[in-house]
């Protein structure tokens, strides 16, 4: 009768160890049906989109396989998707062979310690949250997969962004909308910056001998903050269905920049939490 | 340890009771044994001072801190803990993922004849961890505990089984795979008791299976949902004989430890991981020799694909090399490549008999050691439309050199004040694939051949001091590395309480001096950081031990360092200052 009773523990480890399964794939790895972001209708967005940045250095070797990552969900979800690369750390040092910093104060500022602490590269996160338990932070292999989770989140506001840019002044005025379509708990805070489009300069590839790219095309640049590293307040809480906000800023675009290659970003992000909750991205010309 | 019994004051009853109730256990009547309360707690503290010379970097908070506490409730058949940890800011050197404050760990195990049973935060380990390893080492800061239940029975004598459930600890969360152990365990000795027991051999085999789960949100590439990897082992001893032989397999499993950039593209590797781990040792009077052998190829088991450096690991490969403990020799350790990787240990351990000409009065202990690793010969295939394993590794064949270490190390007693340890070194560093992951970091390998000479002076039964002198030569013409190295120390211990010790590392072949310095840093790579050469590192360190206390506290500086693995990096920066350690268990 005892024996009897040790049977049944055993029994019961032995399903359990039956109950796992493996799952082998096999060709085709790529999924045949794409899914594709929720599309934008008209002029204003009625989707959440997604910010996804990428924190890199010139002299960081493994950072063009998460560049690779970062483009293609671009071209995967159109505008959707919004992309910045921030340059910043260790690996953006300069020397003889990496002459031009690409570092920018408001890079520096999101890196540091007292933002998201970014010492390993690359990293990236997708608007600023933890979709599933493992952190904020994420290697590249994690960036599709939170995209996808980022676009099934609530959505709480629309964003329209006019750059108002004139060409011979380089001066730019724009103008920030937002309207909420729910309401929302805590305080937000508008952000704007600018990023830069093909630029071109020596990068490190490990996956390349020499390591030495000369001529590698940057894209998303981080190249300066309109409103500081983080922005002002939008919106105090608590924020009612309908309510509206409206920010009007004042920019001279740097000489060294290449105009028709500026993106001017505006994310609107929640003041205590810091999750992006909603992100716009024009050309500026 | 402090047990509480009936005589202990109402004060501690009391406190104790409401410790009891926390951990939901029935009040047990006054008269009874409340149980034993115990732990240990250490706390680490660095005050860092910007030093350009040397490229210690400015720290905004001046102070961080790592602390931790564990605590360990018995009574019977039923055992509780937890652990606290604080990291206010994690020191430098470590994720800083680990930021905050809270109770990481906890759990409660009742144990009796039919089930030893844990829920909670769960340490476990079958076999050598080849497939399953979860544990927690404070100064690494690695802790992948499994969040879940465990059942262990031993249905039979000789049977064990074991059957875990859970998900990872990340930092201050959960990792999001699920993961699911079962191992066997079979002392054939024990259970073939009358059949074999007359047979001085004894004989342990083992199997394991473990599998993870975790959901796939990327709609553009199809990943396995469950992971299963299995092995089996055996251990077979026999007088001085022993051998130990694990073999462990994985079904595909693509992601961050196993992708590759080509032409502008990433590709993930689809190939199973394999695994072998082979040990034998015999030993005789006075003599030992132990042999080891490993093989692994693809073989990272994350319980979530995605994860990097020393997240979220199941598994755990083990070490084929030898790991020192003077300064010099463990400058350039060796990491295990779970990308891939061959090598092989061998270890003699001599006693030179007492009385004999060269053993002397005390006797002489010889141990020389040889250990290599090489990569695999990766064969790179283009499959990306068919298996999309990637590449192929024959097992006939090898690859680059990764590391090797020779080294011959003899300890000597001369009379009853004086002894010493003598060694002689030599090892080979394929610095681009240790640190970088990857052949192409632009690095030379490092060859370093080291000597190490430490003599102890016992001038009275609880006094001595220790005098310690190594030096590295390497290739002093290579600029991104930082050529021969020196380092002096003397360790005064006036009695069992208190230690001083001042040590010196002095960088003495570094090629770059001090009046090259602008210039090279407008010409070199990552030199800079490294900063002015021909410099000396000074740490001052002064220790008390009581009891059950330990305080040390050091003053100085420590070099830079970048540390990499599977493709991510972190620099890990210079440091100057001042650092406190406090260590206690009760």
């Amino acid at each position: 009768m005892k024996k009897l009773i040790y049977i049944i523990p055993t029994t019961a480890i032995a399903m359990l160890f039956i109950l796992f399964a493996c799952d082998k794939v096999t060709h085709p790895y790529i999924s045949s049906s794409t899914t594709t972001g929720t599309t934008t209708t008209g002029t204003t967005t009625l989707v959440r989109k997604a910010l996804v940045e990428d924190y890199t250095g010139h002299q960081c070797g493994n950072c063009p396989a998460a560049a690779i990552v970062a483009s293609q969900l671009e071209q995967q979800y159109d505008t959707n998707i919004v992309v910045i690369a921030v340059h910043t750390g260790f690996f953006a040092g300069v020397n003889a062979q990496y002459p031009i910093s690409y570092t920018t104060t408001v890079g520096n500022d999101w890196a540091s310690t007292a933002g998201f602490n970014i010492l390993s590269f690359p990293t990236g996160m997708v608007n600023r949250k933890n979709y599933d338990g493992s952190g904020v932070l994420q290697s590249q292999g994690k960036w599709p997969s939170f995209v996808t989770s980022a676009f099934a989140d609530n959505y709480y506001l629309s964003l329209s962004v006019a750059p108002n840019y004139t060409i011979s002044s380089r001066i730019m005025n724009p103008v920030i909308k937002a309207k909420f379509k729910n309401a929302y708990a805590n305080s937000v805070k508008l952000n704007v910056v600018i990023t830069e489009d093909s630029i071109i300069g020596p990068q490190k590839d490990y996956t390349k001998s020499p390591d030495l790219v000369p001529s590698y095309v940057f894209n998303h640049m981080l190249r300066d903050a309109l409103n500081g590293s983080w922005g002002n307040t939008l919106k105090s809480a608590p924020i009612n269905v309908n309510d509206t906000a409206s920010v009007t800023l004042n920019y001279t675009l740097n000489s060294s920049f290449n105009d028709k290659q500026i993106h001017l970003i505006a994310y609107v992000y929640d003041a205590t939490t810091l999750e992006v909750i909603q992100v716009q991205s024009v050309k500026i010309r | 340890m402090i047990k509480f019994k009936l005589k202990s004051s109402p004060k501690a009853t009391f406190l104790l009771a409401i410790i009891l109730k926390a951990f939901s256990v029935n009040a047990q009547s006054i008269g009874s044994d409340l149980g034993s309360l115990h732990g240990n707690y250490e706390l680490d503290a660095q005050y860092y001072r910007p030093d350009s010379l040397i490229g210690a970097p400015k720290v905004p908070e001046k102070v961080l801190s790592n602390a931790f506490c564990n605590l360990i409730y018995q009574k019977g058949k039923l055992s509780a803990g937890m652990r606290y940890e604080a990291y206010n800011n994690v020191m430098q050197g470590f994720d800083p993922r680990y930021k905050g404050q809270g109770i990481v760990n906890r759990y409660v195990r009742y144990q009796d004849k039919l089930l030893d049973v844990t829920v909670g935060n769960i340490y476990e380990q079958f076999g050598s961890g080849l497939l399953f390893r979860t544990y927690y080492q404070p100064g690494l800061l690695y802790d992948n505990s499994l969040d879940g239940f465990r059942v262990i029975s031993s249905p039979y004598k000789g049977l064990t089984f074991k059957g875990l459930i859970g998900r990872q600890r990340s930092f201050f969360s959960l990792g999001p795979g699920i993961v699911r152990a079962f191992d066997g365990e079979a002392n054939l000795n024990d259970l073939l008791d009358s059949l074999i027991n007359p047979i001085k051999t004894k004989i342990v085999v083992g199997g394991s299976f473990v599998s993870k789960y975790q959901s796939n949100l990327d709609p553009t590439v199809l990943k396995p949902l469950n992971v299963g990897a299995y092995g089996g082992r055996v251990n077979i001893t026999h007088e001085g004989f022993n051998f130990y032989g694990e073999y462990g397999y994985k079904e595909n499993d693509p992601g961050a430890d196993n992708f590759a950039t080509a032409n502008g593209k990433n590709y993930y590797s689809y190939k199973p991981g394999e695994a072998i781990f082979l040990s034998s040792s015999y030993a005789v009077n006075g003599f030992a020799v132990l042999l080891q052998a490993k093989r692994i190829d693809n073989f990272a088991f994350r319980s979530d694909r995605d994860a990097t450096l020393q997240n979220l690991l199941i598994n755990y490969l083990p070490v084929t090399t030898k790991q020192h403990t003077y300064l010099m020799p463990a400058y350039t350790p060796y990491a295990t490549q779970p990308r891939g990787e061959v090598g092989g240990m061998v270890e003699f351990q001599y006693k030179i008999k007492k009385g004999s000409a060269l053993g002397g009065k005390y006797g002489t202990n010889i141990t020389v050691n040889l250990s290599m690793v090489n990569g695999l010969n990766k064969i790179g295939v283009n499959d990306s439309t068919t298996t999309s394993y990637l590449y192929t590794a024959p097992y006939n064949q090898i690859g680059t050199p990764y590391y090797h270490d020779f080294f011959i190390e003899i300890e000597k007693k001369f009379n009853k004040k004086w002894k010493g340890t003598f060694m002689y070194a030599n090892q080979f560093y394929n610095k681009n694939i240790i640190q970088f992951g990857t052949p192409n970091a632009g690095f030379r390998n490092m060859t370093s051949n080291i000597g190490v000479v430490d003599i102890t002076y016992k001038y009275k039964s609880n006094s001595a001091v220790r005098f310690e002198v190594q030096a590295a030569l390497k290739d002093n013409t290579d600029t991104l590395n930082l050529g021969s190295w020196t380092t002096a120390m003397v360790e005064w211990t006036p009695n069992t309480h208190w230690f001083v010790a001042l040590l010196d590392q002095y960088n003495y072949g570094n090629p770059l001096n001090k009046l090259d310095l602008v210039k090279v840093n407008n010409n070199i790579g990552l030199s800079n950081v490294f900063g002015e050469s021909l410099y000396h590192y000074f740490l001052l360190s002064v220790g008390y031990t009581t009891g059950p206390h330990r305080i040390s506290i050091s003053y100085g500086k420590q070099r830079a360092g970048i540390f990499c693995v599977g493709g991510v990096c972190r620099n890990v920066p210079a440091s100057n200052g001042l650092s406190i350690s406090i260590t206690s268990t009760f």
